[in-house]
Order: structure tokens, then sequence, then C-alpha cells
């Protein structure tokens, strides 16, 4: 897709004024924050198995070069085939060569962000393919002709009345008159549209959730049973897969695998897991005749053991999504980019260039709740600080924001500077402030701030008395 | 080819292979071969380390949890007529698409007025499978791809009817994939599918809808003997 994340504060401003999608987003903390919370209070291993976790990917990325070559050497020796690609071009290049050596005139794709970042659907549609996503929430959003605004839910800032509505527009084969106020029946009336699609398609198209080096297995998740239907029917099954998605072994693979269901979307285990290797055996009737991986490099290598390593830890659980403040009003269009929220404010400028995404770092409050659920321990504000730096040094700020910053740091300096104005300013802000409270900034939802001006003393001073008091 | 060798080029520059002596490679080498045959061990939770009756306890939970239903049955025999009653509650004559191992195909089908189809699956009401084994953990199924077993049975059906002997429960993922190993002779089967509970979807409003594009139902038949 083409990144649009240097709209990012005009595109938050008109999330902010979006009442379907301030509604739909006040789900995610009734959804998926209390679900995780509750699957990891149950997983008393938790953050052993993070820190295991967190010292397999440090493992595998250090000897990332070994690994694939063994993967490479499975996969084949199984009967698939692995094709390298250093970037979006050609890995569409490869997938559409792949779809023509079989003719193919309709693909089913499951559900992949990395299919997303190398914009695969609009490639194989401008060359005669029909890409059909086949994942409830992907297809909705491919209808609408959208991004997906969300790792596990792409359609998550989308109300039923309005998914109702599309169905009804792109689906004129059903009578006018049907009944689609449900969510059972909207289910129900894809569920429908995709069974022939799944038995006609010529190649189904996945990513991956992990790759493993010992066997050379693919291991994808899913709830829908949509990736498993989209590699089983099919005569070809192409996989594409970053190439910081493998770890050693199966072994490795399941600490992972603990952490990732319970991180997305708080399930023990989603409804379906599958470990694929290689091609359908001999005489086995259904499975693809070929299985072909993709092993895409675009940006990731020069990411290894620079400052910015960290963040090829992520596993794609869309945790630090769920959790995030500005996430959680914006949405993920705001970013204009396929990588959203926190993750995406550090990935997305460092796969598309600072200058594509300049504002992405600067969407947060450096709270910290996405470090705090990253089930990868993946420093997070620290990256998009580092990221900041960097902006900085390639753009200082005006001359107005260096002279205010002076200011600032003129009195941070002089601590007995800073609380007297500090006393000061407070009681002279007092007759101004409604409610006790002065109003900083933008009101509209959720931005902006309130400072409390009572015209009391401050937080050192009462500090200072309470402690007083302790003393005998 | 070029790609290949690119990739892997930068990935050596950046891991500071470049300067690696011949020694030092080889020391590499081992290291990850090492890494390969013994992987570090890794924590797996308490809650499955249980005796046979505890263990079993633990699957019914997880599976039932994840929407599935659980019924014991003492004797694999007894699952055609069962799932005879069952089938005619739903509306449904006695036809079942089936994998094709020789336990089920064996059961007394006939007798309950039950006829068999098996191979690939085009989508049908009800399947019946034999399960590879349960997972304790996570209440999950194990499908393994073969011959006998196509993964279209599991997948294209409405109502997935699953036989589980309870002796093929295992603690976690690891074991039940280490068992494959060890009986099949193989390391890995082309597909090691884990199902738990039936497909569902949550992209609405994350409301939980069962039946997205896999089955709508899944039953659990567990049998204290056979097939």
């Amino acid at each position: 897709m083409k990144i649009t994340s240097n709209a990012f504060r005009a595109n938050s401003r008109g999330a902010l004024q979006d009442r379907n999608l301030q509604d739909a987003l006040g789900n995610l903390k009734r959804g998926f924050q209390e679900k995780r919370r509750k699957a990891k209070a149950r997983l008393p291993e938790f953050e052993e198995l993070q820190d295991h976790a967190v010292a397999i990917k440090e493992h595998s990325l250090d000897h990332l070069d070994f690994y694939l070559e063994r993967f490479e050497e499975e996969v084949t020796a199984r009967g698939g085939k692995v094709h390298w690609c250093r970037d979006g071009a050609e890995a569409r290049a490869t997938i559409l060569k792949l779809c023509k050596d079989v003719n193919a005139k309709r693909v089913v794709k499951a559900k992949s962000m990395i299919a997303e970042e190398i914009a695969i659907n609009d490639y194989l549609e401008a060359n005669g393919i029909e890409p059909c996503e086949t994942d409830l929430g992907e297809y909705i959003i491919q209808l609408r002709h959208e991004p997906p605004s969300h790792i596990i839910g792409p359609a998550i800032h989308l109300k039923r009345e309005q998914v109702a509505d599309t169905f009804r527009e792109q689906h004129p084969e059903f009578p006018d008159a049907r009944k689609l106020d449900a969510a059972r029946d909207l289910v129900d009336e894809a569920r429908h549209i995709m069974r022939p699609r799944f038995l006609s398609a010529d190649v189904g198209i996945s990513g991956a959730n992990l790759l493993v080096a010992e066997t050379g297995s693919v291991v994808l998740l899913s709830n829908e049973g949509n990736i498993d239907l989209s590699r089983a029917l099919p005569k070809t099954h192409i996989v594409v897969a970053s190439i910081e998605k493998i770890v050693p072994t199966l072994s490795d693979a399941n600490v992972i695998l603990r952490l990732l269901s319970r991180s997305a979307t708080g399930q023990e285990a989603p409804a379906y897991m599958s470990f694929l290797t290689g091609p359908r055996g001999a005489d086995e009737t259904d499975g693809p005749e070929a299985f072909h991986v993709l092993l895409l490099d675009n940006g990731r290598s020069d990411l290894l053991k620079g400052e910015f390593e960290r963040i090829l830890h992520c596993i794609r659980c869309g945790a630090c999504l769920n959790h995030c403040p500005v996430y959680g009003v914006t949405g993920g269009h705001a970013y204009g980019a396929v990588y959203t929220g926190p993750m995406g404010a550090v990935l997305t400028p460092l796969l598309e260039g600072l200058e594509h995404a300049a504002p992405l770092p600067e969407a947060s409050t450096f709270c910290g709740r996405c470090e705090e659920v990253c089930p990868m321990r993946i420093p997070l504000v620290g990256l998009l600080r580092n990221l900041r730096v960097r902006l900085l040094k390639k753009k200082p700020g005006g001359l107005a924001t260096r002279g205010r910053l002076g200011v600032w740091l003129f009195f941070a300096t002089r601590p007995s500077l800073y609380h007297g104005l500090a006393r000061l300013l407070l009681r002279l802000a007092a007759p101004f402030g409604r409610g006790g409270a002065l109003s900083v900034g933008p009101r509209a939802g959720g931005w902006g701030r309130r400072f409390p001006v009572q015209g009391g003393p401050t937080f050192q001073e009462m500090w200072r008395q309470r402690e007083k008091a302790k003393r005998p | 080819m070029k790609a290949r060798a690119a990739i892997l080029g930068r990935l050596r520059t950046r891991l500071g292979r470049d300067t690696a002596s011949a020694a030092e490679w080889r020391i590499m080498e081992r290291e990850v071969a090492g890494r390969l045959e013994h992987p570090p061990a890794h924590p797996v939770p308490a809650r499955t380390r249980l005796g046979n009756a505890a263990r079993r306890a633990l699957f019914v939970r997880m599976a039932e949890e994840a929407k599935a239903s659980v019924t014991p049955l003492a004797r694999a025999a007894a699952l055609p007529e069962s799932l005879r009653s069952f089938l005619k509650t739903r509306g449904l004559d006695g036809a079942l698409h089936a994998t094709g191992e020789a336990g089920l195909r064996a059961l007394p089908w006939a007798a309950a007025g039950i006829s068999l189809r098996h191979g690939r699956s085009a989508g049908t009401p009800a399947s019946v499978a034999l399960a590879f084994a349960g997972i304790a953990e996570t209440g999950s199924l194990l499908f393994c791809a073969a011959p006998e077993s196509p993964m279209t049975v599991h997948l294209l059906c409405d109502l997935h009817l699953v036989l589980l002997p309870e002796n093929r429960i295992f603690a976690t993922v690891e074991a039940a994939l280490e068992d494959f190993q060890k009986t099949q002779g193989a390391c890995l089967p082309s597909a090691a599918m884990f199902v738990t509970g039936p497909s569902r979807t949550a992209d609405i409003e994350q409301q939980m809808q069962l039946g997205a594009h896999g089955p709508r139902e899944l039953h659990i038949y567990l049998t204290e003997e056979g097939p």
C-alpha cells in the first residue's frame, strides 16, 4: 500500500470525529485487554516463558544465516521449494510467476500482514488473477478497498451496520430483503460466499506465524479455519514469510506459541494451529501438490545488530495496539500504513524511511503500557525515543520550539527557582480554572490535559509537610 | 540465486561473519548443530504434569471451555449407535464422511444404519474422524495428514464428530508430536493440525460466533477402550 503516515495528525483529527470508529474502538478494552489479562493470570509460567522466548529470538537472529539455510535444506528435502526475495518487488514477481506457471485464475488468501506489506492483491488483480481474501475481517476490508486497521482484527474499526451495508452493496446475488442485523447473519453469508471459492481456487497464499529450521515447517494459526482451507484445497500453496520468523526447533516454537495466542486474543490456543511440512505425501488425497516458501528480507537485514534489532522480535500479536491510549482513540487507519499502533510506529519508519512516516514516533505518550504487555519484552518506548532522536538530528525543531525548550531547561536545572515559579503560577492561575481545573490543548475525545489549579500548595510543599509530620 | 546470495551476504556482513576465521566458523557450525540437536529445556506449564485421570479431566475441561462437547463412551464400539441417535435429533440421515483408519472402519456402522464415505471431502453436513491425539493443556485434538486422513474431512463439515481413545491424551503439544515421531518413524506429517473447539470468528464487533469457515460444532467421544 502507498503509505500516508505523514498525514497522521490530520488523520487522527478525522478519527476523533468519527462516531462509528469511536464506538468500535470502545470494544477494545472490554474485549482484548480483559481476555489477555485473564489468560496471563491462568499461566503462572508466563513470565518465565517470556524470558525463554526473548532468548530464543536473540539466538535465532544471531544465527539467522545458519538457520535460514537449514530451513531451506529441510523444505527442499521434503519436496518443497524456497524462494529468496530481497524486496516487495521480487516477492510480487515470484508469486505472479508461480501463479502463471499453474495457469491460476483464482487465488484464495489467508490473512497475512506480510502480504499486505508487499501489496500482493493489487498486483495480482492488475495481472488478471483474482485474489480472494478468506478471513472474514480481511474479506470485509477487501470489499471496502480499505487497509487492515488491526493485526488481529482487520475490520475492528467497523460496526456491524456498516458491514451489512457493504454486503448488501457487494452481494447482489442475495435478496435485498434478507436479514443482516446480527453478526450471525453476516458470518453465515460470508461462509456461504467463501465455500465455492475455496473449492475452486488454483493457489492458496498465506503468511507464516513461525518457521521451524529443524523440520522445515511453517506454523500457521487461525480461528476461522480459513488458513487450513486455503492451504488444503488448492494444488499450490505459497507461503510468504519475512526472514525473522525463524526459530531453531519445534520445542522453541512452542514457547512462542504459548505466548502468542494468549497475548493476541486471550485464548489458551487458537481453534486451528498447523505445522505444515512440505507438499502432500504420496497417496494423500488433499493438501497442496506444490509447496513454496518465500523468504522475504524487505529491510529486515539492515536492522540486524543495530539499535532497532529488537523490533525483529515482534510476533505480531497486537497486544501493544490493544493497550495503547493513542491507538485506542485514533484506530489503525490514522497511522496510514500496514503496521499500526506502537509496533507500527517503530517498524513503519524503519521499513519505509523516516521521512515518509515522521509523525509516527511522535504518536506516543511514552506511557509504556505497550512494553508492559509485549510478550517479547520489546522496549518499544526506547525504540520510539531513538527514532525521535534521529528525527531531531535530521530536522531540529524551529527557533520557537528550541527557545521554549531552552527556557524550560534553564528552570529545570535550577530546582529551587523551578519550584518557586511553579508555586507562583499555580496561585495566579487559580481564578481562571473551572471546577478547580484548567484545560490545556484541544478537548476532543481524550486529547488535551486538565491541570488542577486550586490555589493550594504544590506537590513538593505537601510532600515536605507530610515528611515533617512523620518525624517524631 | 542472486537474491539468495545477496540476502545471506548482507546477513553475514551484519553479523560480523566476514572477519570470522575458518576455525571460528567451524565452532559456530558446531554450536548451531548442537543447539538443533539439544534445544535448552523450556518451561512447560506445571498444570499439565498430571496422572492419567487428572490429565483426562483437564482435557475435558479445556475442550468444553473451547466450546466442544465431550461424551464419554465405555467402548469405541458404542460410537455408531450413539451417533445414530444424535444424527436423528439433527434431522440427518445415516451418511457420514469419515477418515479411513482401520480401527474406525471396523466399528459396527452397518448395524447402526450408518454408511461411511471416505477420501477427500468437498463439504458434508457431518463427518466422523479418529484423532491422532488429544492435548490436555488446551483441550485440543491433533489430526495428522495421511492417505487415510485427509484434512478436508475435518474442515468441510458442519458437525465434526471425533473419536478419541483416553490413552491418546497427552499433556502438551510437544508430547503429542514426540509420540508421532516415535510411533510413525517420521519427523512430522505434511500437515499436523491441532484443533481446539469449532471454527470461530470475532471479526464483527468482537462478538464470538462459532462456525466461521470450518465446523460449526465439535463433538468429542472419549472412549476408555479401543479402537
